[in-house]
């Protein structure tokens, strides 16, 4: 009966009830947005890299190697001898290495020089290998694999012939023209900076920047990886996974004071934290506003409720008259309060999920940002909760305000 | 006409019953007055001579300072604030002069409530079409919004309303002020029939004498302060 009555009261509000519904739809939505993004980035970080327990390259921070090694942000520094590939892959702690030759582009696309090595070992998610959708992994000197965002946005095909420009720009003016890579395979879908890769190889990024007569040589026997012409001198780094994680921090400092060469080793999930300590600021302040927005809604919410009550008072009088106590006309504006808010809520969580299903992979594609449209999720039920409790706590004046003017009602 | 074997119920009883006005020096005192069961009462008396005060003071929206208010020969005054709201849902039923029902609710659900708010089932349908009809309304007026009835339909449902409880005590208040004359008439039979059915005592107030010809017997609120001024002057 009260919610009868409440739901009633509230149709009968129409244009001010529209427009703090309006409010609080806004103010929920930026919350639950706000909240959604953060916690999905935070995941979609953490979900870029697994299994990998060091990564290995020129001294620089840890932040910058991981980000452009991770993330295929930023530019690399310095690269680290191919020989220390070799000792890598030779150490007896290590059992797995991948090395990274980053500095190109195609369209935009980072392109990514490594081995067999990478489609064997490299892990993202929970321990997810990359799986092929279509072709396999390169042979040659000139073979290429897309992940699977470059090959639907770019619309290429198995077999399709690809030109990689130098330098990492969507527009260049140095095309490597005479070196067309073939593609060889495309990797189904990780929601993660793979997706956005083109995967040649380390003799193939060789190849491309030899000068043009010796790269007629190496163009006629495009299946000899061996050619001398094309062996690399350089990786920009390796991804290590070690035979027992016990040995992590003794190689950590083993590569740290390594003699041949300058080598820094970090350990990912060791950088990924740091990373979100320095996002945390940002990420404080973004909750902060939306906290802020929320609260000034909730006040319009008691604002609406506070000046509803001078013409309700004729209402209040009838309900009084008619029995009911002063603890249910304080109910009551409770219980209006809470509709609004709960529909505020309900509306938004819609609006929100359908938002970043459209924006999904537009997100993906601009930002590297692989946020899920499902919404329904533990933690935007407190954040609800939350919300549902601040209205109680908001429209308390307004109920205190009807429970006194009930109770000093005369006929 | 013959005594009945029991003794005649007293439906209100007001004992020494004196009332501060907030803010004022004023006080209105009721030394003694008492209205059987089933008496329907005319109380007249110009406008601020405590008419207002003195139905509040028996539907239990404000308590006496001091005296005892007993309804149905129950303490009513002394009751908690809840108990009272009960007590009032139960057994008084009261109709305004004007805004006696929930604008934006319909007329059924108008009624429903006070049912609802009494702790009684659930009217059905047919019994609120019944009541309607006694009171002279088309029955299509339950699914509208009392906003949308006219003010003389407002009172009559005000009135079904009022005794959709069945309550032993009935308050009226100024109740045809917004009324012209043949709708005031109406009204007036149809309300002093309904208490005669049900057996309701009726507390009827207004400054207007001319309605006391409905109802079987007139008091002037003076009579019942008398004292009281007498004292305070």
């Amino acid at each position: 009966m009260l919610m009868t009555f409440a739901l009633s009261s509230l149709r009968s509000r129409g244009k001010s009830l529209a427009l703090t519904l309006l409010s609080l739809l806004i103010s929920i939505s930026v919350l639950l947005s706000v909240e959604h993004v953060r916690l999905q980035a935070q995941e979609s970080f953490n979900r870029t890299v697994s299994d990998v327990d060091l990564i290995v390259g020129a001294p620089s921070g840890q932040l910058n190697l991981m980000l452009y090694t991770v993330f295929r942000m930023g530019s690399p520094t310095n690269n680290i001898s191919y020989a220390s590939y070799d000792m890598l892959q030779q150490h007896p702690q290590v059992n797995w290495a991948i090395p990274i030759s980053l500095g190109d582009a195609h369209h935009g696309y980072r392109v990514l020089g490594t081995n067999q090595q990478y489609f064997d070992h490299y892990k993202f998610g929970n321990k997810q290998p990359l799986v092929f959708s279509q072709g396999e992994p390169f042979k040659g000197v000139f073979g290429a694999v897309l992940g699977a965002d470059v090959a639907s946005s770019l619309n290429y095909q198995l077999g399709d012939d690809i030109v990689i420009a130098h330098g990492l720009g969507a527009v260049s003016f140095q095309n490597h023209d005479d070196s067309p890579f073939t593609i060889t395979g495309i990797l189904a879908p990780t929601g993660t900076p793979v997706d956005k890769t083109v995967h040649v190889s380390l003799q193939g990024i060789e190849a491309m920047h030899l000068p043009h007569a010796q790269l007629d040589s190496v163009l006629h026997q495009p299946d000899n990886v061996a050619n001398p012409a094309v062996q690399p001198d350089s990786v920009t780094a390796v991804m290590v996974g070690l035979t027992s994680k016990f040995a992590t921090f003794t190689l950590q400092r083993e590569l740290n004071n390594f003699e041949n060469d300058r080598l820094m080793a970090i350990l990912p999930g060791v950088a990924l934290t740091e990373m979100w300590q320095m996002m945390a600021g940002v990420e404080n302040l973004l909750r902060f506003i939306s906290l802020l927005i929320m609260l000034s809604s909730l006040f319009g919410l008691s604002t609406m409720l506070l000046a509803s009550m001078q013409q309700r008072e004729k209402e209040i009088a009838v309900l009084r008259i008619i029995g009911a106590g002063a603890g249910t006309i304080f109910r009551l504006i409770l219980t209006e309060a809470l509709l609004l808010a709960g529909a505020a809520s309900i509306i938004a969580v819609v609006l929100v999920s359908a938002s970043f299903a459209l924006a999904k992979g537009w997100l993906a594609s601009h930002y590297g940002l692989f946020i899920s449209a499902n919404l329904l999720t533990l933690h935007t039920a407190m954040v609800i909760g939350a919300i549902l409790l601040a209205t109680l706590i908001c429209s308390l004046l307004p109920a205190i305000d009807a429970y006194r003017g009930a109770i000093n009602q005369r006929l | 006409m013959t005594l009945p074997e029991t003794k005649p119920v007293q439906a209100i009883s007001l004992n020494n019953v004196t009332y501060q006005y907030p803010k004022s020096d004023s006080r209105l005192s009721f030394p003694h007055w008492q209205v059987a069961q089933g008496e329907r009462l005319f109380l007249y008396g110009p406008s601020g001579s405590g008419k207002t005060t003195l139905l509040n003071l028996l539907a239990g929206i404000l308590t006496p300072d001091t005296g005892t208010v007993t309804l149905l020969e129950k303490p009513f005054s002394t009751l908690s604030e809840g108990k009272r709201d009960k007590f009032r849902a139960r057994h008084i039923g009261v109709v305004f002069q004007q805004f006696n029902l929930v604008s934006h609710l319909t007329v059924a659900q108008n009624i429903t409530l006070a049912a609802h708010f009494a702790g009684a089932s659930q009217p059905g349908r047919e019994q609120l079409a019944a009541l309607i009809h006694a009171l002279q309304l088309p029955s299509e007026v339950l699914n509208q919004q009392a906003s949308q009835l006219s003010v003389g339909q407002q009172q009559r449902v005000a009135i079904a309303r009022a005794l959709i409880n069945q309550p032993e005590i009935l308050l009226v208040d100024e109740p045809t002020s917004a009324l012209d004359a043949d709708a005031r008439d109406a009204f007036m039979r149809l309300l002093t029939e309904l208490c005669e059915q049900h057996h309701t005592t009726l507390i009827f107030v207004s400054h207007d004498q001319s309605l006391s010809q409905y109802l079987d017997k007139s008091v002037a609120i003076s009579a019942l302060t008398a004292t009281a001024e007498a004292s305070s002057c």
